[in-house]
């Protein structure tokens, strides 16, 4: 008896039935001290409730880093991490960063060269040499 | 010759001992043989005349260099003795009490003298809050008031750092009567206070200036007995709060003034504070207002919010997150804890 493969029944696509917001966490670390700070102390002040607010399923951590710069740190749940330094910046820029994480999917940034791409497989199917019009050497 | 055929003909002594040596055992022993055999013959006897050397021997640098060699033969032959530690001879384990070895020329190897302890005019304490610099500000004015009243230099107050609690009890409960020339500000609770501080005070400074002092104090005394009754109603009628009003016009008593009430509450006070100050209560008012505006931690505003406290999703660290928190977290530092103590690393 040949061995059969498991067939896949369904495909985990996100979003088209439901949806799973990729960003599991993010961490907000500032420094008391610090004038580049300034911005991020300000954001977590008047901003951070109303982020927490509307994204209740992100799980935030807000801690001091003395004497560094401040960061804001997305974690997914594929197990990566994205880190931006937003030493220096105010809060609209911050508040544009963290928007950013939110909605990143935690993969690594990829360069899209073609101008569709899709999860499907191809209707054509892939092509090979011993199928379709055969050339005679 | 090809170099190759030269190196072939050398000897082999010639390539792996210098020249100078060979050459010298050469010398000595033609000297010996082959020299001493013409010298016979052209004398015709078989004790020539002359030296047996006739180079004179070893040369300058050859005798030098085996006078040095000599002693230095005798300290090796003297340290193959072995030397057996005495019996009462202990190991150290660190370097504590052992005789140091090294230069000693410069005042840091040297130890350290009465003079090189440093001692910091201002104390390590700073007093920002108002329930304490403005009992400051009055025993600066009371100190420097006496100062002034004892004719004495008013610097001389900073020589003293703290007060017995019993003399401290009696400056706090003088009355200051706000003027701004600092003459007869001070107004004494009682005859026995004013007595107790002039006495006190006047032990501050060099002896000479004593003298005079004390007839100041006598003249004053006589002066003070006479009005002794009027000083406790004159003591009530005073503010509470007359040091602060007190003017800073001269400079020799601000400077006196700043320095004392500097090194009581601790703070330094800034320049432009100092040329701008008129009156005593110019600095207490700053240094309150500097005690207030000490910033507050930005985890503990957070902490405060009722409404960040009531998100679930929110949790707020006030201590820096490090790696260490994660494992406790994660729950993986009760195996690195149990792991390092296995091994004996962690006690």
């Amino acid at each position: 008896m040949p061995v059969q493969g498991i067939r896949t029944v369904s495909a985990a696509r996100n979003g088209v039935g439901a949806f799973i917001l990729q960003c599991k966490r993010i961490d907000f670390h500032y420094c008391d001290w610090a004038g580049s700070s300034r911005g991020m102390v300000g954001y977590l002040k008047h901003r951070l409730e109303s982020f927490a607010k509307e994204n209740p399923q992100i799980e935030i951590r807000v801690s001091p880093r003395p004497q560094k710069h401040p960061v804001v740190k997305g974690h997914y749940i594929n197990g990566r991490e994205k880190a931006i330094c937003v030493r220096n910046l105010d809060l609209q820029q911050i508040a544009q960063k963290v928007n950013l994480l939110k909605e990143a999917s935690g993969e690594k940034l990829k360069r899209t060269k073609k101008p569709v791409t899709s999860m499907n497989e191809s209707v054509r199917g892939i092509w090979s040499p011993y199928h379709g019009g055969l050339k005679t050497v | 010759m090809h170099p190759s055929v030269r190196l072939l003909r050398q000897d082999l002594s010639s390539i792996y001992f210098p020249r100078s040596s060979i050459a010298r055992q050469v010398r000595y022993n033609s000297s010996d043989k082959f020299s001493e055999r013409v010298r016979r013959r052209l004398w015709g006897t078989d004790n020539p005349p002359g030296l047996k050397d006739p180079y004179g021997g070893q040369g300058v640098l050859e005798r030098r260099w085996s006078g040095r060699q000599q002693p230095e033969e005798a300290e090796e032959a003297d340290h193959d003795v072995d030397i057996a530690p005495p019996e009462d001879y202990v190991e150290a384990k660190t370097w504590d009490g052992l005789q140091r070895i090294g230069h000693l020329g410069k005042w840091s190897d040297l130890p350290p003298r009465k003079e090189d302890t440093y001692k910091p005019f201002l104390p390590e304490r700073k007093f920002s809050k108002s329930s304490k610099v403005a009992p400051a500000a009055h025993q600066a004015a009371v100190e420097i008031s006496m100062m002034r009243m004892l004719k004495k230099p008013l610097t001389n107050i900073c020589d003293v750092t703290d007060h017995d609690p019993a003399i401290l009890e009696m400056i706090m409960a003088c009355r200051i009567q706000p003027s701004d020339s600092w003459k007869s500000t001070i107004k004494f609770p009682d005859q026995r206070t004013k007595e107790a501080l002039i006495y006190v005070f006047d032990q501050l400074g060099p002896q000479a200036k004593k003298q005079k002092a004390k007839e100041a104090n006598e003249e004053n005394a006589e002066v003070e007995s006479e009005i002794d009754g009027k000083l406790k109603q004159e003591y009530n009628t005073t503010r509470k709060g007359g040091s602060q009003a007190l003017a800073l016009k001269n400079p020799l008593i601000k400077f006196a003034f700043l320095k004392r009430f500097s090194q009581l509450t601790g703070q330094r006070l800034s320049d432009s504070l100092i040329s701008s100050a008129t009156r005593v209560k110019h600095l207490v008012e700053y240094l309150d207002k500097k005690g207030e505006q000490a910033p507050k931690k930005l985890a503990v505003t957070l902490a405060e919010s009722s409404t960040l406290q009531k998100l679930p999703n929110v949790k707020i660290f006030k201590e820096r997150q490090t790696p260490a928190h994660k494992d406790r977290e994660v729950g993986r530092w009760k195996l690195i804890d149990a792991e390092l103590r296995e091994r004996g690393l962690v006690t």
